[in-house]
């Protein structure tokens, strides 16, 4: 093999696999990302380092190293007695719930930290912001996200009971569920990123551990185990009932993953315009056949446009010329999506509220964000029970609900979410034309997001 | 085109790798500079966006590459400082670098996304389709669908060689391996894609 691909005699040829252009404004997303200080080089004398590390180390403590390196910061700390919005300087937002204790420095360039042994808080912190926050267990570091931190003290075991005082061996499992962006989570023993719809778990001692990740604006992925809310704080489960809970739910998600990308590899996929196609229908219109199928499992499969406005669908110069398109009809798509993306959020708004009661949060949490909120104060059997209700229906095998703001809020998220690709097509139809739309959702076999999940069906009927 | 015809030694791929920005401007970025930044990421951002989208949506996780791409720049912004402009690699490289271990890592997650987008659109094209735009877009979904089948370091090796151009020490320097590693790991991806290709269109 030549060393320069350009004389590689056995390259392969893979162009064929063509790559959709970089979205529009990518860079001005990064640049709005960046911290507000520009990053320094790294050290390169040792002497200097030492120097730095002594100068640490000397340190007496946490506020003390905030105020000589940020100059007079601004501190606070709180025993939170009922749900609270509290500001953390000038770049982040925290909710804390009841049983929360929290203690912050915001300096002066924005870097905030703070210290949170006991309680369950979401925090969002703008883009840009150096914002840590210290746990019992380790410590997460955010640049602009938004994430939830559960702290759970645990009792010490026997063992380490045996010669020390009680009060100095309490320590805590510490969730952490990313809604937004990614954090970094750091214990004595080791180091992980999160993303965005992952959960963590950090413990004394031990590495910090991914423990599932749901997808993003995916109901019925995204719906992880429930996080107790103040109410149930009276009785919490155990750690090792959590953590078992977790397990046992990544093991049926993953075994679920693999059935279904064993069936999209290509092995039992129909060819189009055979008999078993038509027995099977398609993708986007499945025959009534898999309908029933899909209710007697609760299973629910859909597609729907991003909620990201000024990201509506472009298609290439070729697919423009296969359906005849014009560019002012391509303007069109773009203000109806605009439009549609502003009504969806607005209603996704809505059942956020029902679900918390918090207005002011609803106006500054993205889709993403408003949607995991949503899912963390729905129990698993809610959701099960509204992807039962919506299969049946769609096998014509219930009526839907003439109104549906009565519903549970997990069960009005699934409907939006479900009903999003037909809205879209509908507010496209009466703009375009109902042939136009159906082509614009066919062209890609469906809208951009596709999903295909199931939670299982209710434990009760 | 037949869809085999990919299988065969070809013409060279274009290389998706910008030239170089300008040294001044790198300095500037370097030293903090946001406007140079920004010059920085829309001169590099095409390849990082297209190496992966190559590396991920394979697996089904388009929907994680413009969070992946993002995130890239935002450790360029961090080390950059550190990155030696007269060193051995190329900005473009060490870019590449931190995007491949981004996915990478991205890769080995549990993956909880269901892979569905392709569900409704795998092509099966006859031998006979006269449609030349349709043969090529049906040999691209056959060329995903095949890298989705091999798995991620072997993924990365072969893109980053036929997609991206890279030298045996640069992917070597990029995935952490020796070029004897990256040579027999690049022989078993090759291999893997042409039996991939040749069993998907048998």
């Amino acid at each position: 093999m030549a060393d320069s691909p350009e004389t590689d005699s056995e390259r392969l040829d893979l162009s064929a696999f063509e790559v959709p252009p970089v979205p529009e404004g990518l860079a001005d997303r990064v640049l709005a990302r960046l911290p507000a200080t520009a990053p320094r080089p790294p050290p390169r004398h040792w002497g200097r380092v030492a120097v730095a590390a002594v100068l640490l180390l000397a340190l007496p403590g946490f506020a003390g190293w905030a105020v000589r390196h940020f100059g007079p910061p601004e501190t606070g700390g709180r025993d939170f007695t009922r749900r609270e919005t509290v500001r953390l300087g000038a770049s982040a937002l925290a909710v804390a719930e009841p049983g929360t204790t929290l203690h912050w420095v915001a300096g002066r360039r924005g870097t905030v930290r703070v210290r949170q042994p006991v309680g369950r808080v979401f925090y969002r912190v703008e883009s840009g912001s150096d914002f840590q926050v210290e746990t019992p267990s380790g410590q997460v570091a955010v640049r602009g996200t938004c994430f939830t931190i559960e702290v759970q003290p645990m009792l010490p075991s026997k063992q380490t009971l045996t010669g020390a005082a009680v009060g100095s061996l309490l320590t805590a499992a510490v969730f952490v569920t990313v809604h937004e962006g990614r954090v970094s989570l750091t214990s004595t023993a080791g180091a992980t990123e999160v993303g965005a719809g992952e959960r963590a778990v950090l413990s004394a001692g031990a590495a910090p551990r991914v423990l599932a990740a749901p997808a993003v604006g995916d109901t019925a992925v995204a719906s992880a185990p429930k996080v107790p809310t103040s109410g149930e704080q009276a009785a919490p489960p155990s750690w090792q009932a959590r953590e078992s809970a977790y397990v046992a739910e990544l093991t049926t998600l993953r075994a679920r993953v693999k059935e279904l990308e064993q069936s999209a590899s290509g092995g039992t996929r129909p060819v189009p315009g055979s008999p078993e196609s038509e027995k099977k229908g398609s993708w986007l219109e499945p025959s009534q056949e898999e309908l029933l199928e899909m209710a007697q499992k609760c299973q629910l499969r859909w597609d729907a446009p991003t909620l990201r406005p000024k990201m509506a669908l472009k298609p290439s110069p070729e697919e423009l010329a296969k359906l005849g398109m014009t560019e002012d009809e391509v303007q069109v798509v773009a203000e109806v999506h605009d439009a549609f993306v502003q009504q969806s959020v607005e209603q996704l708004r809505a059942i956020y509220v029902a679900a918390t009661g918090d207005v002011d949060n609803s106006r500054v949490l993205s889709p993403d964000a408003l949607q995991q909120e949503i899912l963390d104060k729905s129990t698993e059997e809610s959701i099960r029970r509204a992807f039962q209700r919506i299969s049946q229906e769609r096998a014509g095998l219930a009526a839907p609900p003439a109104d549906t703001t009565g519903l549970p809020p997990a069960e009005r998220l699934a409907r939006l979410n479900t009903g999003l690709g037909d809205g879209f097509e509908r507010a496209l139809a009466e703009k375009l034309g109902a042939s136009r739309a159906r082509d614009l959702r066919a062209l890609r076999g469906g809208w951009s997001s596709k999903h295909s999940s199931s939670q299982g069906c209710p434990s009760q009927p | 085109m037949g869809i085999l015809a990919a299988i065969g030694p070809r013409a060279p791929t274009q290389r998706t790798a910008p030239g170089e920005l300008a040294p001044a401007v790198v300095a500037r970025a370097q030293a903090g500079d946001t406007e140079a930044f920004r010059a920085l990421v829309l001169h590099h951002q095409d390849a990082v966006h297209a190496l992966l989208y190559r590396l991920l949506a394979p697996s089904g996780r388009e929907g994680w590459v413009e969070d992946g791409t993002q995130e890239t720049f935002l450790r360029v912004y961090r080390a950059l400082p550190g990155f030696d402009v007269r060193g051995p690699a190329k900005l473009s490289t060490w870019i590449l670098t931190l995007a491949t271990r981004l996915a990478l890592n991205e890769l080995r997650r549990p993956a909880l996304v269901v892979p569905v987008a392709e569900l409704a659109s795998l092509p099966v094209a006859g031998p006979h389709r006269a449609d030349a735009l349709a043969e090529r877009r049906a040999l691209g979904e056959a060329i995903r669908a095949a890298l989705g089948q091999l798995p991620p370091d072997q993924r990365a090796v072969l893109v980053l060689r036929e997609m991206h151009g890279l030298e045996y020490a640069e992917m070597a320097e990029a995935l952490e391996l020796d070029v004897g590693t990256v040579k027999s790991r690049l022989s078993r991806a090759r291999a893997a894609m042409r039996a991939a290709l040749e069993q998907h269109h048998g």
